[in-house]
């Protein structure tokens, strides 16, 4: 039986008519591979006999690896059009995916700065390496993954973060719009961004381009619908027409999420402001992110990020980011009035909306001037009365 | 003139008025730093975050009390309801202050323990005490409290709106403490009737 069986694998398989061993004739090198347990032929099934071709087709990876290589086309890596084995040099020993000089390679100044922070000094060894934080066959663009995504790749070591943030006032809400590298990377370049969101009955979702084409009735860009005059800042009057029609064609409720998140990274997560537990870093009118906020719109692929006021998104008529405030963000000031007394005509409309809330500071600090004033005649009075 | 000391201002009423005194200002100068992030009243900014929320409970504590006392004594109708009466009186109220004040002509009204307010405190207290301490103690709350009491945060409109609400009777608050701290110097004396909320009897 087992001569018959030795026939028939012979007669149609002829692959394995050689085996590994007779590779390294050739390919000693090649011994010690990470996948060095498997036959050559496993991967360079083109080799059907000695001698083989000069070129071969190169290895499908997917033939094994299938889940993770339609993982990894979705990534910004594969948008970049790296191959496996730029990174996985299947060939050599020792020099794997899953080690930081692997992506060093394309990443070098991350990687230096990295390499001086507590992540990368741990007692036995880094206590994190490139891939505990990023799966390489998942990375999204930075601008991809929202504020909870992130907050999730730290909380996997960081479980105790919310015992760790018990004396920070209101540290749920904190939690909701910001990342942790918001603050534990001050190095790092910060903005606001504001995403679209739709609410039906009990479920929330992102904005969908599908929503955008729907609502408008055409394939172009989001961008473009709402930026009218092309000068790529969104403005009131662009704003509202847009919103309006997505609104009225929407299905469920149009609201706006805000969030607080890392533009430019900056990978020292050690110099946590050496626990200062500063406030006002952010709680105050010249925090850097005011003059970098985003209205994040989905394209047909990825998203566009328009320079937007977050005061233009939640005053009326719009009143849409009404659940975000960042205090210091809604600061008027006395070029608020400058630019409101001085404007005409348009110009004044678009300014008496962005103004939005700090309406309520104007109105206020005008009533109290005018009560002081009426005090100080009834002095003046009650002088000249002697009373 | 014959001096006489009136009766005016019960123990409970003067303790409570300095104890909201001092929460008042507490209160004020931590909001205007909370609203306008660059003036730096207080060091500390989570200090000033915790200091206007504590103050704030304890002026909501006070409220209550201030309702419990009135309940517990009676007079809160008599003290605070605006009447026909007192409607009847306004113009020569508004007049006197307006005029006849600097003539040296007699106040319309006269203060006793049965009704201390004139038409015009009437309206002012009644909306300072009916209207906006309890929309500014229930937005208050609200801010101490997001995440528990969210659902009510998001039927209002979200927080910038409990944020208008809360900055604007803030702002009507502290109108109506200008005028307060005024017309408290309008007595026989600049300082009398700041006096008469120490010792509880006015100067006549």
């Amino acid at each position: 039986m087992r001569y018959i069986l030795a026939i028939l694998v012979l007669l149609f398989f002829p692959p394995v008519l050689f085996g590994a061993d007779e590779c390294f004739d050739c390919h000693g090198r090649y011994k010690k591979t990470s996948h060095g347990r498997l036959d050559c032929t496993a991967c360079h099934n083109d080799a059907k006999g000695l001698p083989h071709p000069g070129k071969l087709k190169k290895p499908d990876c997917a033939a094994c690896h299938e889940g993770t290589v339609k993982r990894y086309g979705q990534s910004v890596h594969a948008e970049k059009n790296l191959a496996c084995r730029q990174c996985h040099l299947v060939h050599n020993i020792g020099e794997g995916a899953g080690q930081c000089r692997v992506c060093a390679r394309c990443h070098a100044n991350v990687y230096t700065v990295y390499k001086g922070t507590a992540h990368a000094k741990g007692p036995q060894g880094p206590a994190a390496t490139c891939t505990d934080c990023h799966d390489p066959h998942r990375a999204k663009a930075y601008e991809g993954p929202g504020p909870s995504e992130r907050v999730a790749v730290c909380i996997r070591c960081h479980k105790d973060y919310k015992g760790k943030h018990a004396w920070l006032p209101h540290a749920e809400l904190h939690f909701m719009h910001l990342e942790c590298s918001a603050c534990h990377s001050p190095r790092s370049e910060k903005g606001m961004l504001f995403t679209v969101r739709v609410r039906t009955e009990g479920r929330e979702r992102n904005l969908s381009y599908d929503d955008v084409a729907a609502a408008f009735g055409t394939k172009k860009p989001a961008r473009d619908l709402i930026d009218l005059n092309g000068d790529g800042r969104i403005s009131s009057s662009e704003a509202v027409p847009f919103f309006n029609t997505l609104r009225s064609a929407t299905p469920g409720t149009i609201a706006i999420n805000g969030s607080i998140v890392v533009t430019r990274a900056h990978h020292d997560y050690s110099a946590v402001q050496k626990r200062d537990r500063v406030c006002s870093t952010c709680h105050s009118d010249d925090a850097p992110f005011y003059q970098s906020m985003y209205l994040v719109l989905p394209e047909r692929k990825g998203f566009s990020q328009m320079p937007v006021k977050g005061s233009v998104l939640a005053s009326m008529p719009l009143s849409l980011a009404a659940n975000f405030i960042l205090l210091g963000e809604t600061k008027l000031h006395w070029s608020d009035i400058k630019a409101l007394l001085g404007s005409k005509g348009k110009a004044r409309q678009e300014i008496i909306r962005d103004l939005g809330f700090r309406w309520i500071d104007i109105i206020g600090i005008f009533v109290c001037i005018a009560v002081l004033f009426f005090i100080l005649v009834h002095i003046i009075l009650r002088a000249v009365f002697r009373r | 003139m014959k001096k006489e000391n009136v009766p005016l201002h019960p123990l409970p009423v003067r303790i409570w008025h300095w104890l909201n005194a001092v929460l008042v200002f507490l209160l004020i100068f931590t909001g205007i730093e909370l609203r306008f992030t660059d003036i730096r009243i207080f060091s500390n900014y989570g200090f000033v975050v915790a200091l206007h929320k504590y103050a704030g409970y304890l002026l909501a504590l006070s409220f209550l009390f201030w309702i419990a006392a009135y309940r517990l004594t009676g007079g809160l109708a008599s003290h605070y309801l605006v009447s026909v009466r007192d409607i009847q009186s306004l113009p020569s109220q508004v007049f006197f202050y307006l005029y006849k004040y600097f003539r040296g002509g007699p106040d319309p009204f006269s203060a006793t323990a049965e009704a201390r307010f004139n038409v015009l405190q009437k309206f002012a207290y009644s909306f300072i005490m009916f209207i906006t301490m309890p929309v500014i103690i229930v937005s208050g709350i609200i801010f101490g409290n997001i995440m528990d009491l969210y659902g009510i945060v998001d039927q209002l409109g979200g927080l910038r709106v409990v944020d208008g609400i809360h900055v604007t009777a803030g702002y009507v608050f502290a109108i109506y403490l200008l005028v307060h701290l005024y017309m408290a110097t309008l007595g026989k004396t600049v300082l009398s009737r700041t006096k008469a909320m120490f010792t509880g009897k006015r100067e006549e």
